[in-house]
């Protein structure tokens, strides 16, 4: 097999991995909860305690995981559960506020789906006890002048949007309480979740409290509703009385429990009290105090009933620094991306070798010429003193002192300790005196040579040149103060002849049209030549391999 | 994007299989007819002219990193080093990326060799390395079209500001200059100072206007079906969004 | 008076005229209407008061992501567009991060230059109200890509050398999420890579500051809604500049209205030189036409 078509397979695998890491969704696994984890819900099902909970590869794009209590371990399933649907509206974007309910027809999984516009309250159904689900689509509530979920809703607008939710199926119904925005909640029942009936009123109508919550759950005591916000570390329990609510509340504990946020991710008998599940924030592998952190890890945490906590427990860990790999095919993307990062680096030196090599060639010859004999001259005018070798290597010797000055200025001078030295002193006036006012003189060499070419070849000689020209002279005067100075002299009515309005409509819309035209036909051009390179049908890439 | 849509992904099969389709029947015979472009039909004129005048040739490869309009480039600067090379004239390649560097010196040798010219003239005298600074490199070969007396002058690839340093420096100098480009912004300063100027698709056209390969005639006429599909979305979206304004359905389907 | 000129007739040699008497001229107009400062009333452009009502209603608890990406020779127009759009930005106490590329070094320098200066007259500090983040090696897209999901892991360290988790305004700010803007200002827009792997992923507004040359690329961008406003030149940068002065952010204009009205006046000195040419070249018709009847 030939060098060129060796390098041409080469060439057509590594395109095609590339092509693939594009072009599949992000259904194959890897590790989907790299960046980060959080909401995590739990429920038993089938004797089995499950937790499920939000993972990111980066931020808003969560994916729903599963994990499930074994030998008393939390053991993460390999892979997710539920993931975002590229070719479905409501969860394009991601995942996110998971609640599991044990229902009749599976286990069910409610979640907030992100999309462009505003989160939609959807599920899915699973009948293996969560390990795989079917999605079904948004929850359906019926129409109201308050709330509407995604398909009823005019061109997107909500007048109040769900914060957060909770679910739970008893007694044959579904009840969904939903927290909105401005701290209302509301109430929605039904036989099923395509069908259920707001109430015409919020159980909820005014704030309980001054925050918004970081969580939101109900669980039933005695028939009534029992509201949980958790604000921080905070657990508030909200519990009707009469026309009010009242609350009580505790706190969990710093440390090596959930050391900023607690997430009311449902209540789960353990024998030793409840269940709650917490969130704690780590950096560089250590708990911190601030609240600002990299990492997430999810706790679960356990009150005796009387608002002790216990000792927490662990159930997912996020090493620190893991970066976000959506697919098992990024892991080759990233390699690739740090490969071309440093081989463009070392090209630097091929370039600073070729200036050497040009330069260095020229003093060398320069010299050489020096003194020699009339006759044996090796470039112009040689033989001769120090003017003739000025004028042939005086820019070489010069461009390779300057050269050498500004990378020792600039590796010594550019550290912290070099505050004040000579070094950062002259790389400073290198720079700001010398570097930059030259390249504003070249830069402004363009404008008088526009001058000179726009002079020489803006001759009206056809009927398109004509128009050529008035669409310059417009466009030109109508950007500048003076195009308003004389607009101001035109009524009105006679708009047309303003020229700031005429400069405007013909750059926005004459030239917008055309530049499009234009920039199709070169997108599609490149798209062309790109698939010749990639299957190995355009041979001149290869011109000089045999 | 970080991943293909749906659209994404039928507009790259459609558009790769009216490619491939063109590609795979042109090689089996079907003839096609490419329009003219004066600015490269006139290439050979300017070598020759600038070989008559002993003005050497010089060949932009413009600001383009290792990417697909450099090998673009890079097939036009082949085939120009291997007529010059056939009339035993030099052509200077100034560059801009050190990427570039390497691949270009790769062309221009073999160019040369393939003539039996090889180490008629030195490499680092015909190729360098200006800057990757646009100011320095306008400058810089403004200047070495001016000292060097150049006598064709090719300007292919993209280009930022420096464009009008170089078509100007050319004109004074008296070169005759040939500028492709798919760079919209710069055309202007182009079609002024050059006697020629290709811009756009034709620039990705221009490997296959010199030799004819099926292969490349093919992807040519492939890429204006693909044109001509979008040119019948755009003008079919514009007149059902124009006519159907109020009705959700069908602007949701003109949003998908 | 060469040979060759002097068998030519007057308007031939107006017509085909020595280009160093056009640079001679136009370097006078312009060291003259430097020297003497015209005021001119500033142009309007509907999308500089886009940009401007954006800012305006941006959320306090997000930051704005501007790339600088200016240079030397573009410093009469964009520098005028970075330094009003900050002042704005500090105005409102609207953090901001700015990004910058080890391509282009004098984009750093510069941006910095300005950025201090504008923040030492403004009482803003460093690390917590703005940030510049370390130069940035750009590889296309995949840089943006990168950028926008994680910046802390990108980024790593600012231009002093700090740990961006060790900055306290970093500490809200991880992904673009976290972004309410994104702005733009170099020489030419060139922000397709923003647009194509950033705005139209992530939603997040994009807007641009560039060379009035460069400006007609991006119109195209702000009909369709990808860009969502554009300070054209130094007239956009003094569209901007009036109404920051107007607002009683800056007591007077800047760079960008002084140039607009040396501009304006190079303009019409160009207009009206290609009316000379175009003049020259009908006489000249008209003389060779006589003379053949």
């Amino acid at each position: 097999m030939s060098k060129r078509n060796i390098l041409k397979i080469i060439a057509f695998v590594v395109g095609l991995y590339f092509f693939l890491e594009y072009i599949l969704p992000e259904k194959v696994g890897g590790e989907f909860d790299s960046y980060e984890v959080g909401c995590p819900v739990t429920v038993e099902r089938s004797g089995k305690k499950l937790q499920f909970y939000v993972g990111n590869y980066y931020k808003g794009r969560g994916i729903i995981g599963r994990m499930v209590k074994s030998s008393g371990k939390w053991v993460k399933d390999a892979k997710p559960c539920l993931q975002r649907s590229l070719f479905l509206k409501f969860d394009q974007y991601g995942l996110t506020e998971p609640d599991a309910v044990s229902a009749p027809e599976g286990l069910t999984l409610l979640y907030l789906g992100q999309n462009e516009k505003e989160p939609v309250l959807c599920y899915a159904v699973s009948e293996d006890d969560g390990q795989t689900f079917r999605k079904k689509g948004p929850v359906v509530i019926s129409t109201n002048e308050v709330f509407k979920t995604f398909e009823n809703a005019p061109n997107g607008q909500i007048p109040d949007r769900i914060k957060s939710f909770a679910a739970d199926f008893r007694n044959g119904l579904w009840e969904v309480y939903l927290f909105t925005m401005t701290y209302r909640v509301w109430r929605a029942e039904g036989p099923d979740l395509k069908h259920l009936s707001l109430e015409a009123a919020p159980i909820v109508s005014s704030t309980l409290t001054e925050k918004s919550p970081n969580s939101f759950d109900v669980y039933s005591e005695g028939g009534q509703p029992v509201l949980v916000y958790v604000m921080d570390r905070e657990i508030l329990e909200f519990r009707r009385s009469g026309n009010d609510w009242e609350s009580k509340s505790w706190k969990a504990p710093k440390g090596n429990g959930t050391n900023d946020t607690v997430y009311a991710g449902g209540r789960m008998d353990v024998g030793e009290g409840v269940l709650y599940l917490g969130t704690k924030k780590m950096q560089k592998g250590r708990p911190i105090d601030s609240p600002y952190e990299t990492q997430l890890a999810s706790v679960a945490l356990r009150d005796r009933g009387d608002g002790t906590p216990l000792a927490p427990e662990m159930s997912v860990y996020k090493k620190v620094g893991a970066s976000p790999r959506p697919t098992y095919l990024s892991y080759g993307t990233e390699w690739a991306g740090k490969f071309l990062t440093v081989v463009g680096s070392f090209a630097i030196f091929i370039a600073m070798i070729n200036l050497m090599l040009f330069h260095g060639k020229k003093i060398y010859q320069s010299a050489l010429n020096y003194n020699a004999p009339a006759g044996e001259d090796k470039l112009p005018g040689g033989g001769a003193p120090m003017r003739n070798f000025i004028k042939n290597a005086g820019y070489s010797a010069v461009f390779l002192i300057f050269l050498a000055v500004m990378i020792v200025c600039a590796w010594k001078g550019q550290t912290d300790e070099a505050k004040g030295t000579v070094w950062k002193t002259s790389f400073d006036f290198l720079f700001n005196a010398i570097q930059l006012p030259m390249g504003s003189a070249v830069f402004s060499m363009i404008t008088f040579y526009m001058i000179s070419a726009a002079y020489r070849s803006f001759k009206v000689r056809s009927l398109e040149a004509g128009f050529l020209m008035a669409a310059a002279i417009v466009c030109m005067v109508g950007q500048m103060p003076i195009g308003e100075l004389l607009a101001s002299l035109v009524p009105e009515s006679w708009k047309l002849l303003q020229l700031p309005w005429l400069s405007g409509k013909l750059l926005s819309v004459l030239n917008a049209a055309a530049y499009r035209a234009v920039l199709i036909g070169t997108l599609i051009g490149s798209v062309a030549i790109s698939l010749r390179i990639w299957l190995g049908l355009d041979n001149s890439v290869y011109s000089s391999v045999d | 994007m970080d991943h293909a849509t749906l659209p994404i992904i039928i507009f790259i099969l459609l558009f790769s299989g009216f490619i491939i389709t063109m590609i795979m029947l042109t090689k089996r015979g079907k003839e096609v007819f490419l329009r003219p472009i004066n600015g490269l039909k006139v290439i050979d004129d300017a070598i020759g002219r600038a070989a008559e005048e002993d003005r050497p040739i010089m060949f932009n490869l413009g600001f383009d990193d290792l990417s697909v309009n450099l090998f673009c480039s890079l097939a036009v600067m082949g085939y120009v080093v291997r007529k010059a090379a056939k009339l035993s004239m030099p052509v200077y390649v100034p560059l801009a990326q050190p990427l570039a560097y390497a691949m270009a010196e790769e062309f221009w040798k073999d160019g040369y060799a393939a003539m039996g010219k090889e180490g008629m003239f030195a490499v680092e005298d015909c190729l360098r390395y200006m800057s990757s600074n646009q100011s320095a490199l306008g400058a810089g070969i403004a200047g070495w079209i001016k000292r060097d007396h150049v006598g064709a002058n090719f300007m292919f690839g993209t280009y930022g500001f420096e464009s009008m340093m170089l078509a100007e420096a050319g004109q004074q100098a008296g070169a005759f200059q040939i500028a492709c480009t798919p760079s919209f912004y710069q055309v202007p300063f182009f079609m002024v100072s050059c006697d020629y100027t290709v811009f756009g698709e034709e620039f990705y056209a221009a490997g296959a206007y010199f030799n004819r390969d099926p292969v490349l005639t093919g992807s040519l006429v492939g890429q204006d079906y693909s044109k001509l599909v979008l040119l019948i979305l755009i003008v079919l979206g514009s007149l059902l969004l124009t006519i159907f304004q109020k009705t959700d359905y069908l602007r949701l389907l003109l949003q998908w | 008076m060469t040979e060759e000129n002097k068998n030519r007739s007057f308007w031939d040699r107006v017509q085909f005229c020595d280009p160093r008497i056009l640079y001679a001229l136009f370097a006078v107009v312009v060291i003259v209407f430097e020297m003497v400062q015209v005021k001119m009333p500033v142009p309007n452009p509907v999308w500089v008061g886009k940009l401007y009502d954006r800012i305006e209603n941006l959320p306090p608890d997000k930051a704005v992501l501007i790339d600088c990406d200016y240079g030397a020779g573009n410093r009469g127009e964009c520098e005028g567009q970075f330094k009003a759009v900050i002042q704005h930005l500090f105005s409102r106490n609207i953090k901001f991060m700015v990004v910058t590329w080890t391509t282009n070094v004098e984009g750093q320098k510069l941006g910095r230059q300005v950025l201090d200066e504008v923040a030492k007259k403004m009482n803003k500090v460093d690390g917590e109200d703005y940030v510049m983040f370390q130069a940035i090696v750009n590889a296309g897209g995949v840089t943006l890509q990168s950028l926008a999901k994680d910046i802390h892991g990108f980024v790593v360290k600012d231009i002093n050398g700090r740990d961006l988790g060790d900055i306290p305004m970093m500490k809200n700010f991880r992904t673009i999420a976290d972004v309410s803007l994104i702005y733009r200002v170099a020489y030419s827009w060139g922000g397709v890579p923003w647009i194509g792997f950033v705005q139209s992923v992530y939603g997040t507004p994009l807007a641009a500051g560039s060379a009035g040359i460069e400006s007609s690329t991006a119109y195209p961008y702000l009909d369709s809604g990808q860009l969502c406003g554009l300070l054209a030149g130094a007239a956009g940068a003094a569209a901007y500049e009036k109404r920051v002065m107007e607002a009683g952010i800056t007591p007077e204009t800047g760079i960008g209205t002084k140039t607009v009205s040396v501009q304006s006046f190079a303009t019409l000195f160009v207009v009206v030189s290609i009316l000379i040419s175009n003049f020259a070249m009908f006489m000249s018709k008209w003389q060779g036409k006589r003379a053949r009847t």
